[in-house]
């Protein structure tokens, strides 16, 4: 298993190179925006796993409420602060991209807003897990995971529905929209390799969580020991 | 990929993406430096017997 998983990440460190060399030298200079537009082949994918971690976080977060396994909450927690991490990039990188194309870091169009709101619902998600103490901890998370996960569709359709700032939609847009085949290689490659990373992540995440949830059984234990052997 | 103004923009992307990795990376393997003390703290507790109080 050991062997497996030192394979995986040797696999994800080559498919990140190799992503690398796609978005900074392979891909086509974009004919408007020039060299800066190679932010995209990061902000795009880091997006598109945010937005695959939360939805593995909603399914976990289900599976917990109807199972109650500590397996599924695990998983819930690893998912959601991968997702977190993920979430953060393509807030950092989106204004890094605006201000040289737009001329302004932020503006409080529905794109940009729903992203926000939905990277502060998973903090709180974090938050919660962190610092709340007690039994129903898990439960109250999942349901927040649950409700959480609502706002994932309202950031992906917010350019469809609503008039932004932020560009109407590249891929997926409709007629006249769409990519240089060269640049979709770049944006699938890296979105292989960020996959990857965050496979990598969760996994380490999710054995610890399962570890934590251990060592506080092995506490517990001795707590109860030592409350009857004083009692002896 | 050509020089140009622009690109320190670009370059300032780059360096967060893998400064906010990097950073996670490093979360997970303090954990488990934290985790792998603890377990060490709770096995030696537990060879002591349980009269040295609780853990």
């Amino acid at each position: 298993m050991k062997i497996l998983f030192k394979l995986l990440v040797v696999l994800t460190l080559l498919l990140l190179g190799y992503g690398f060399c796609q978005a900074m030298y392979i891909a086509p200079t974009e004919a408007t925006m020039g060299d800066v537009q190679r932010i995209f082949y990061y902000h795009l994918p880091s997006a598109w796993v945010a937005f695959l971690l939360f939805f593995v976080n909603f399914l976990a977060s289900v599976w917990y409420l109807v199972r109650r396994t500590i397996g599924a909450d695990a998983l819930a927690l690893a998912s959601a602060e991968v997702g977190v991490s993920f979430c953060t990039i393509v807030l950092i990188t989106g204004p890094i991209w605006a201000r040289p194309i737009w001329g302004i870091w932020w503006t409080w169009d529905a794109r940009l807003t729903s992203t926000l709101v939905l990277w502060l619902i998973y903090v709180s998600y974090l938050v919660l897990r962190h610092y709340a103490t007690g039994g129903q901890v898990p439960v109250l998370a999942a349901a927040l995971g649950i409700f959480g996960f609502l706002d994932v569709p309202i950031v992906y359709m917010a350019i469809r529905w609503f008039r932004t700032q932020h560009p109407q939609p590249v891929i997926g847009g409709g007629q006249g929209s769409g990519l240089h085949p060269a640049m979709w290689h770049a944006v699938l490659w890296n979105l292989a390799a960020f996959a990857m990373l965050a496979l990598v992540f969760v996994l380490i995440r999710y054995q610890q969580a399962l570890q934590e949830y251990a060592l506080e059984e092995a506490h517990a234990q001795a707590s109860l020991d030592y409350e009857t052997e004083g009692a002896q | 990929m050509n020089p140009s103004a622009n690109n320190a923009y670009l370059y300032a992307a780059y360096v967060v993406v893998w400064v906010v990795h990097c950073v996670y990376a490093f979360s997970l393997a303090s954990r488990a430096r934290r985790m792998k003390r603890e377990a060490g703290e709770l096995a030696a507790s537990a060879r002591k017997g349980v009269s040295g109080g609780p853990y």
